[in-house]
């Protein structure tokens, strides 16, 4: 316990960004190049941003390097293989859930409020640790495939995909 | 190795290849074993490293996350197998986030902290321990026991079976080597059961029977060509014999006649030496007689000068003494084949007798114009020997060649020579008379024989000198051999020893030399 409070919120959140990255499968023309890096957007703190740029340091993720880009937005997110939805920018979501629209971007949020939209990855906090839900029929609709070892680690995973909005 | 050496053929043979079978087997069996637990432990390692890469792979994202639950949901699935003892999981930062166990008692021999990469057998567990790698970033560690009981009983079951293959195999071998061990025996023992009817039964008209031209067969036809010999050898040992016995009877026969015939030659031969020497004995009484009173005549006719008498006194005294010698040498003669005639050994000087022997015989020898020649060293010692008989001898021989000699030389030579290391006297009488023709030499030392009768009447005597000359050569040990060339002269040498002592046995060879 005494780990989990020198470590902050959010650096495990960065930490778990990128351990998903490792267990998500994109379709071959999500990158121009096939030796692409894969591209991580962050709409938000641009803390965040620095802590994600720390986490993946150095680091390589299926034979690619790791690229971390602050955004703000309106953006073009479709070269982000990855796009991160900080609880400030909540509000855009729909938004940006609507850009990368049958896109394959898998998009990350943070939100605790059950009722609010959820990217295709949901953290949230639970007995004081970090958790996850995955919405994995969006998944299938960005034609991300998520591996079932992060499938059977998540809270989650009936969820329908609330990009589309009420 | 000696109780196998005394076994029979056939046990001999059956034991060999049941020895050599179950050697070959248990070798290979043993060398499969081996194989096969070798492979067994192989393909644990093998499943063991599989296993653990495969869970280790399940688990990258619950050790990522580090979601223990989920991690021990997936070293649960482990259960399955029951080789596995053990299993243990931990995070990168070396936290053991899973373990599983068999028997919850063995959870103390579980590692609390990751250990080095490895794969290693225990006593009765292999232990693989693995780096669990995802996007070449090192997760977490895996820990697996594994138990070697399944191996163990395979390995048992394998066991049972080669033993089994082993029994029953052996069990065929013997039964196949009972069979087949006849194909070599039986020839032999059936040699062997020839060989002791022949040697009980002596019939060397049994023949083996040959069964196979292999080596019992060629050692069955040497066998049979052996008793071929030994039968034409025994029926030639037979005939043999037949004649053996045939002739020895044939010669027990004839020996039975010789030793009649030889029997009644020595009676006869007695008989006449025995009369001869009554008959001398008596003839010289009157012959004495005749003798002295010729001389009384002879004497008287003498003065009163009745010449006409005188001769015929001379022819009647000449032929009185001639008859007295005759009888002296026939009594002799028929001394030493009566086995009568004694030797007198004694010590006497040689060159004494041989000065009475000069003396004796000049007259006589120079009678017929000879020169009467001795020669001898001064020093020629003395010797034991029969004084008598040697004077015999030498009177004889020199008798002999002023015989036959006319208007010659007779010589005597006399010295000393070793023989064998032994001292011996040879003598040697030489004359230049008539000789005597080599057909003639082998017949001269016979009694009775002159070279003819016409020798006999134109020389006188009574040809009993050699043979008695060449006996009395014999009873003192000497030799006497003769070289004569008709018309050149005649040369007797005799050899005695110095020294006759009692034991010497008469010399048999008097064989005369051949010119």
């Amino acid at each position: 316990m005494a780990t989990e409070r020198v470590i902050s919120e959010h650096e495990v959140k960065a930490a778990y960004v990128y351990n998903f990255a490792k267990f998500v499968d994109w379709p071959e023309n999500a990158f121009p190049l096939n030796n692409s890096p894969i591209t991580i957007g962050i709409i938000g703190d641009v803390e965040f941003g620095i802590l994600m740029e720390k986490a993946v340091k150095d680091k390589m993720i299926q034979e690619r390097a790791v690229r971390i880009q602050n955004l703000k937005w309106p953006a073009d997110l479709r070269g982000c293989q990855i796009v991160y939805v900080t609880s400030s920018e909540q509000r855009r979501f729909r938004q940006i859930a609507e850009s990368v629209r049958n896109s394959p971007v898998l998009t990350i949020t943070e939100v605790e409020d059950r009722s609010q939209d959820k990217g295709i990855l949901n953290l949230f906090i639970e007995g004081g640790k970090v958790q996850f839900e995955i919405n994995s029929a969006g998944a299938e609709q960005a034609r991300l495939k998520i591996s079932s070892k992060l499938l059977r680690l998540a809270r989650g995973t009936a969820g329908s995909y609330s990009g589309k909005g009420k | 190795m000696s109780r196998i050496r005394d076994l029979s053929l056939s046990r001999k043979i059956k034991t060999i290849i049941l020895f050599s079978t179950a050697l070959a087997l248990i070798l290979s069996s043993f060398a499969f074993l081996w194989l096969s637990w070798n492979s067994l432990r192989d393909s644990l390692e093998y499943d063991a490293i599989g296993l653990a890469r495969a869970i280790g792979d399940n688990a990258t994202a619950a050790l990522l996350f580090k979601d223990a639950s989920s991690a021990h949901e997936i070293i649960l699935a482990l259960a399955s197998d029951p080789r596995v003892l053990d299993a243990a999981l931990w995070e990168k930062e070396g936290t053991r986030i899973a373990i599983y166990s068999r028997d919850t008692a063995r959870i103390p021999h579980i590692p609390s902290l990751p250990p080095p990469e490895d794969a290693y057998f225990e006593k009765d567990a292999l232990v693989v321990v693995r780096n669990i790698i995802m996007d070449n970033e090192h997760v977490g560690s895996i820990f697996l026991r594994m138990g070697l009981a399944s191996l163990q009983s395979l390995f048992n079951r394998i066991f049972a079976i080669i033993a089994l293959i082993i029994g029953a195999m052996l069990l065929f071998t013997y039964f196949l080597a009972s069979k087949l061990q006849a194909l070599v025996s039986k020839p032999v023992l059936d040699l062997a059961q020839t060989v002791k009817s022949i040697s009980s039964e002596k019939n060397y008209g049994i023949r083996a029977v040959k069964t196979g031209s292999d080596e019992v067969g060629d050692l069955i036809d040497g066998f049979n060509a052996m008793l071929e010999q030994i039968q034409n050898r025994d029926e030639a040992l037979r005939r043999h014999s037949q004649k053996l016995a045939l002739r020895s009877a044939e010669v027990t026969a004839v020996n039975a006649q010789l030793n009649i015939a030889i029997q009644k030659a020595e009676q006869a031969n007695r008989a006449k030496s025995d009369f001869l020497a009554k008959m001398s004995h008596e003839f010289r009484t009157p012959l004495n007689a005749i003798i002295g009173y010729c001389e009384l005549i002879k004497e008287e006719a003498t003065e009163t000068e009745d010449a006409a008498y005188i001769a015929d006194l001379d022819r009647i005294h000449t032929s009185a003494r001639h008859l007295l010698a005759l009888i002296n040498d026939v009594l002799d003669i028929s001394k030493i084949e009566a086995g009568k005639m004694e030797v007198f050994v004694e010590r006497f000087d040689v060159g004494d007798i041989l000065k009475e022997v000069y003396g004796t015989v000049c007259e006589q020898v120079e009678k017929n114009g000879n020169v009467l020649e001795f020669d001898y060293p001064e020093d020629l010692g003395s010797m034991m020997s029969d004084s008598m008989k040697l004077k015999q001898i030498l009177l004889n021989l020199l008798g002999n060649s002023g015989k036959f000699t006319q208007n010659g030389h007779v010589s005597l030579n006399a010295g000393r020579i070793a023989r064998n290391g032994v001292p011996w006297l040879q003598f040697q009488v030489k004359d230049t008379g008539i000789g005597i023709r080599h057909e003639d030499q082998k017949k001269l030392f016979q009694a009775f024989s002159q070279v003819d009768d016409s020798t006999s009447r134109k020389y006188g005597g009574t040809g009993l000198g050699l043979a008695i000359t060449q006996r009395f050569v014999q009873m003192l040990g000497g030799t006497i051999h003769l070289e004569s060339e008709p018309g050149r002269g005649s040369t007797f040498e005799i050899c005695l020893p110095a020294e006759v002592s009692v034991t010497t046995q008469p010399n048999p060879e008097f064989a005369v030399a051949e010119a």
